[in-house]
């Protein structure tokens, strides 16, 4: 086990300690994204709810249905 | 307002559905129209959560025309046809991932139903929070942690509107595989 984990450091580049084997694939598996206010929805929420709410206030005013070129 | 319309999933004499981009932001919106009077009764705006070819192409800065035709199969793509159908898929979702445990209880539990986590977008003492996919469905789990205990006082499970990209990764994987 502990001839394992040193070689792995040796491999990721060098580590100037030894991590267990174990520990090294569950950091890999939980790495958290680098920019996760782009993909948050909790975060994008709170960003957007203004826009979506003046966006239902615009459209209250359609009275007619609209003609689409589409069909 | 500077919306550009780059679906028009649903143009029936009593309910118009289209989708909308502007910049990085995009919206469904939901018309119903009275059929003798032609005059809007309900106007609703969604979040756009399954979104047209046309859609993801213009939020990715291509330039799209008016949609010349209707969407080919707008049940895929409708929010309001497809929220029917996922309901009950967030619901079971909600009912496993009770709040009371720990993190590595809500990993287990999610890859005992399946599901894959494609992304951890916050792993916090107090917030975790990953996008998981199975098949062609993806959802956010949220959790908001005791910073004690280390357990679950909150547990979200939202439709994943804004998706990492090994999310649209794994989401396009399945669909080809569907294909087959």
């Amino acid at each position: 086990m502990k001839t394992r984990a040193v070689l792995l450091s040796i491999i990721l580049g060098g580590a100037g300690f030894a991590l267990p084997t174990t520990d090294l694939l569950f950091a890999a598996d939980n790495k958290p994204a680098s920019n996760p206010s782009d993909y948050s929805d909790r975060d994008r929420m709170r960003s957007s709810g203004d826009e979506k709410k003046q966006l239902e206030q615009a459209l209250k005013m359609v009275k007619k249905k609209p003609s689409t070129a589409a069909s | 307002m500077g919306w550009q319309i780059t679906a028009v999933n649903y143009d029936k004499p009593d309910y118009l559905e289209y989708e909308i981009v502007k910049g990085p932001s995009t919206y469904e919106v939901q018309l119903n129209f009275d059929k003798n009077s032609l005059k809007a009764n309900k106007v609703d705006v969604t979040w756009n959560i399954w979104k047209a070819d046309a859609t993801e192409k213009a939020l990715k800065g291509e330039k799209m025309d008016y949609p010349k035709r209707t969407t080919s199969n707008p049940t895929r793509y409708s929010d309001r046809d497809m929220m029917k159908t996922s309901k009950s898929e967030k619901a079971r979702l909600e009912q496993a991932l009770k709040p009371g445990e720990d993190k590595d209880f809500y990993r287990r539990e999610l890859e005992k139903m399946g599901w894959q986590i494609t992304s951890v977008n916050y792993d916090k003492p107090d917030y975790a929070e990953y996008e998981i996919v199975k098949g062609q469905s993806s959802y956010e789990v949220q959790l908001d942690l005791d910073k004690n205990s280390h357990k679950a006082d909150k547990v979200n499970v939202a439709y994943n509107l804004w998706k990492a990209e090994a999310t649209n990764k794994a989401l396009k994987q399945n669909q080809e595989h569907a294909r087959r």
